[in-house]
């Protein structure tokens, strides 16, 4: 019987995964339609811009190519802002001009307006752009004596003006309209079948294993937590389905996996499972707000900047004011509250990362970004969390080659990344320990090999369907939760259930990748490419490292393993990906 | 932007990489798992590395030989069922490697890959054995003090009826001095009809006869002249008696050292390891996860003293009795064998684990030469042996009672078969620095038949 109830839920979850997979791979974005081209004022072939970020240059990489003498290779950006269109000349040597006049830094352009980069000509045709009233250029009639013209120009201006607000008002109207359309015709029935499906496995599983582990370790917090999440999940997915009409197929997979990570957590630390709930909760606002935040571009650009200053005074006073944890101080306590300022950060580390692509080209080298990186592992390495220097120094690596495209860059500074390590190593001999023991853990199972060993002996106990929540001999041995949260996963909801987690975090990894060719903005592009690549070095780091294919390095798996500042940081990767996913 | 939208490939690769090592590491997982959850750290299973979560060890009569009761791992109440099945049944700490309670432990708990390890509450699967608990004591007891190993099994069905070996302890009140008293324990742990190796003396005469049927023609019309003894230019082959003239079969019955030691020469060396290669004695047998230890002979330049003594089963000659006894069940099955097996099930009302499947061994010899290898044997069994005590059973046999070298009584072999559809039995008994093959090694084996009957 118990076998039964564990052979369905270990079904229905991997069941669950599978359709928000597939809803998710097998969409096909279409690109909307942003009405703009630049046109050949002789004639000729016009470009349209289907994108919001459009580089225009000399060079093969731009979206649109200028062959003239005086035309840098990266010349300038074309960028849409909330409906607007801009220019930014990206220090070309010949300038950029509109309309006759060089502009310096962004400048706002309208339908018709005529753009020179370098000797050649272009005009801008948007008629949803249409220049403000204020900006009409009434013709000059000759016929009239100067008194009379006067006063008959601002006759005709008024009533122009009143034509063009009237224009711009029904603009605005259609676009309302226009997107309400295009998210009926997007999401069609078949794809609202499979998120429901994927929740109703996911109820499933919930209730089987939510009932087994109330049975076997009950507390009231637990209860409470997962009747929270429980009642979250479908609350956010009638809303989201039903009154906004949006897929929402990421966050039910976010949601499943937090709540085995909430059934791990709570089973064996019942007085810690409320924080794991709020953070997770304050995990899925930040993903709600994030989603809203970055729909204006602009605004994200502003804000890097503070951002990455915070990114560093967080890290900086961890190690002034810090407690040391099982060897690393990355710890802040704040009376009973306590964070690790490492994980927030991460989510930092990759908003600062990811740039617009005007931001990207008119500052080309990474130099700027380097430092600050050097900065976030530098100051990791102080704190002894290497784990997590680790996960940054890769994800670094992801963000570097996002945004050059360099390999010999990279390759040099992988080069020196690994020579660095060697000379730690060297100096650091206790770490080597860890090493040493790599592939023979079963030789010294009894202390370097304990962890790897006993997760793989009772990840064996487990069997495909796992002995069932809240039964498992993993719990009892240190850092169960956390490091060897992949373990616990193998014992007690099954080999199937717990490959599933780094299976489904690979296949959104190709979802992002998918998504980029229709990305609408580079920051879209980065940002989830490298919040997918985080997590899967984060997962790989744990999976591989405690079943002894990778050293041991202690990082947490991602929504599973206990720990409210990586719950909710996940979350915030999370959004990151979203953001791929969603325009 | 196009640009940075294509280099997001490197994220494909990467997760291409940690798909195909995450199967990696699920296949590893999988090949792997029952001797990971069998690892006696397991607390599932084991309690103070005692595997007390798993179910009984039966006979073929349904005697339970172990079992878990009140959380202890029980033995049966009378003394000499202890000792005498212990290397079969095993111990629960795995000293000795071979018992079921080590080799088929995933089975006995009731361990599969994928139910993984049965809750507390679940009937844990019984292991059943061929074995007949009544045959392993009298072999035992007829061993006396000495050590050495008796084996039967049926050469029709592959069954294993009998294994004892000897030294042994008892498992419910384990000895104290048990790994420091050298004199008495010495080799405890091995079952000595699986990973014992003796020197053959007599009985690998059948290897050698077997090799002058197929290599000496016209062997059999041929008469041979014992003296008593044969001298070489590097060594002396002695008899135990002064033959005179005899027929190849009256001096395989008379066990004639100085007819073999010229059959031998006349052989050669090269035939003579290859015969006894073909015959299964020098390679490993796999029986039931327990390894049979191959022979060995050393006939590399032999002198002619060397090769003769080697003819006779002495040299550096050194031979496992259960491939023995599989050779004799070679020769009762018309040249091939049947492979013996002692576990025939592992289950409990709601599934199997395991089941016995009969295996055959490839062809040892042709169907002719086995008829004439039984002939001979059977001669010997009736002519010159007394059959044991037991006509009815049509005992095909041979002897042996082989020098050690080192100054203690020799050690005493029978190999052979019961030619009789009823009793279709073949075995080997080996008891160490007895003495004489027929008188003791024969006793052994009949005393392990006679519960069979």
């Amino acid at each position: 019987m118990t076998f039964i109830l564990q052979a369905v839920s270990g079904l229905c979850f991997v069941a669950a995964a599978a359709c928000v997979l597939v809803s998710l791979f097998s969409y096909k974005e279409k690109l909307t339609n942003l009405r703009a081209s630049l046109k050949n004022p002789s004639g000729g072939k016009s470009v349209v811009l289907r994108r919001r970020e459009v580089s225009v240059g000399k060079a093969k990489t731009n979206d649109v190519v200028l062959n003239a003498e005086d035309v840098s290779r990266d010349h300038a950006v074309l960028c849409m802002r909330k409906n607007n269109w801009y220019v930014c000349d990206t220090y070309s040597k010949a300038g950029t001009k509109v309309n006759g006049e060089t502009i310096n830094g962004r400048t706002q352009i309208y339908d018709g307006d005529r753009l020179s980069f370098g000797s050649v000509s272009l005009i801008f045709d948007a008629p949803d752009n249409l220049a403000p009233a204020e900006r009409l250029e009434i013709s000059n009639d000759g016929s009239l004596p100067v008194s009379k013209r006067k006063k008959a120009e601002l006759e005709r201006s008024k009533i122009a003006a009143q034509q063009r607000r009237e224009q711009l008002e029904q603009i605005k109207k259609r676009r309302r309209r226009e997107n309400r359309l295009t998210f009926k015709a997007k999401h069609s029935h078949a794809r609202f079948i499979l998120s429901g499906l994927a929740m109703l496995f996911a109820t499933v599983f919930q209730l089987i294993n939510g009932y087994t582990v109330l049975k076997e370790t009950y507390s009231p917090q637990l209860f409470i937590c997962l009747a929270g999440i429980f009642a979250l999940e479908w609350v956010y997915f009638f809303f989201n389905t039903q009154v906004f009409r949006r897929r929402g197929e990421i966050e039910i997979l976010a949601f499943l996996f937090t709540s085995v990570g909430m059934m791990i957590t709570g089973s064996v630390y019942p007085e810690r499972v409320v924080m794991q709930g709020a953070t997770a909760l304050a995990g899925f606002v930040f993903f709600v707000f994030f989603g809203w935040f970055a729909s204006d571009l602009q605004r994200v650009n502003d804000m890097r900047i503070p951002v990455g200053a915070g990114c560093l005074l967080l890290l900086a006073a961890t190690l002034v004011v810090g407690t040391t944890v099982n060897g690393a101080k990355n710890w802040i306590f704040l009376g009973s509250f306590s964070i690790q300022p490492s994980e927030f950060a991460k989510v930092a580390f990759i908003y600062v990362g990811a740039a617009t692509l005007e931001k990207l080209q008119s500052a080309r080298s990474i130099t700027l970004y380097t430092v600050f990186a050097v900065a976030c592992v530098g100051l990791l390495f102080l704190m002894r969390d290497f784990g997590t220097a680790l996960i940054f120094f890769a994800t670094y690596v992801f963000i570097a080659f996002m945004r050059s495209g360099d390999f010999k860059t990279i390759f040099f500074v992988c080069a020196a990344a690994a020579l660095g390590a060697v000379l730690i190593l060297y100096f650091k001999s206790y770490i080597l320990q860890r090493f040493e023991v790599y592939r023979h853990v079963w030789d010294d199972m009894n202390d370097a090999g304990y962890q790897q060993t006993r997760t793989l002996i009772y990840s064996a106990s487990g069997g495909l369907f796992g002995v069932g929540p809240g039964r498992g001999e993993l719990r009892g041995i240190f850092a169960a939760t956390e490091d060897l949260v992949f373990g616990m996963l193998c014992e007690e909801f099954g080999m199937v259930t717990a490959f599933t987690v780094p299976v489904s975090y690979c296949v959104i990894a190709l979802c992002c990748a998918k998504k980029a060719k229709t990305s609408m903005s580079a920051f879209y592009t980065i940002a989830s490419i490298c919040a997918s690549g985080m997590i899967l070095v984060q997962t790989a780091l744990n999976v591989f490292g405690v079943t002894d294919f990778l050293p041991l390095t202690g990082v947490t798996l991602p929504l599973l393993s206990r720990g409210g500042s990586s719950m909710a940081a996940t979350w915030g990767l999370l959004a990151f990906i979203k953001l791929n996913n969603s325009r | 932007m196009k640009t940075i939208n294509k280099r997001s490939w490197i994220v494909v690769v990467f997760s291409a990489v940690m798909l195909a090592v995450l199967a990696l590491l699920g296949a590893s997982m999988c090949i792997n798992a029952s001797d990971y959850a069998l690892n006696p750290v397991n607390a599932h299973l084991y309690t103070r590395h005692v595997l007390l979560e798993a179910g009984r060890v039966l006979d073929r009569n349904g005697k339970t030989l172990a079992e878990t009761v009140d959380r202890h791992r029980v033995y049966p109440s009378d003394l000499e069922t202890r000792k005498s099945t212990l290397h079969v049944v095993g111990d629960p700490y795995g000293y000795i490697a071979t018992g079921v309670q080590t080799t088929f432990r995933a089975e006995l708990s009731g361990y599969s890959l994928v139910r993984g390890v049965p809750s507390e509450d679940e009937q844990k699967p019984d292991l059943t054995l061929t074995i007949d608990a009544r045959s392993c004591v009298a072999a035992r007891q007829s061993l006396g003090y000495n050590n050495g190993t008796v084996v039967v099994y049926n050469y029709k069905t592959g069954e294993l009826l009998c294994e004892t070996s000897a030294p042994y302890y008892d498992p419910e009140n384990i000895p104290g001095d048990l790994l420091t008293n050298t004199d008495m324990y010495e080799g405890v742990f091995m079952n000595r009809a699986l990973r014992g190796l003796y020197v053959p003396g007599s009985v690998f005469k059948i290897v050698t006869l077997c090799a002058a049927l197929e290599n000496i023609p016209d062997v059999e019309s041929r008469t041979f002249f014992c003296e008593g003894e044969r001298v070489l230019s590097s060594g002396t082959v002695i008899c135990t008696d002064h033959h005179g003239e005899q027929t190849l079969k009256e001096a395989f019955g008379n066990s004639c050292n100085c007819v073999f030691s010229v059959l031998a020469e006349e052989i050669g060396a090269q035939k003579l390891v290859a015969t006894a290669e073909r015959l299964g004695l020098l390679s490993e047998y796999e029986i039931d996860r327990g390894t049979v230890l191959a022979g060995s002979m050393d006939l590399e330049d032999p002198t002619d003293a060397e090769l003769c003594w080697a003819g006779i089963g002495q040299n550096k000659t050194m031979i496992n009795p259960t491939s023995m006894m599989i050779l004799c069940g070679a020769i009762a099955g018309g040249g091939k064998a049947v492979m013996p097996y002692y576990v025939k099930s592992v289950k409990n009302d709601l599934m199997s684990w395991y089941s016995a499947r009969t295996k055959r061994t490839d062809e040892l010899m042709s169907p002719a030469i086995a008829e004439k290898l039984k002939e001979y044997m059977y001669n010997n069994g009736t002519n010159y042996y007394g059959s044991f005590g037991l006509p009815e059973l049509n005992i095909c046999a041979k002897t042996g009672t082989a020098e050690t070298g080192d100054g203690k009584q020799p050690h005493a072999w029978l190999v052979g078969f019961c030619d009789d559809p009823e009793h279709p039995y073949a075995f080997a008994a080996v008891v160490e620095n007895a003495g004489s093959g027929r008188y003791y090694a024969g006793n052994a084996v009949a005393a392990a038949l006679m519960p069979l009957l």
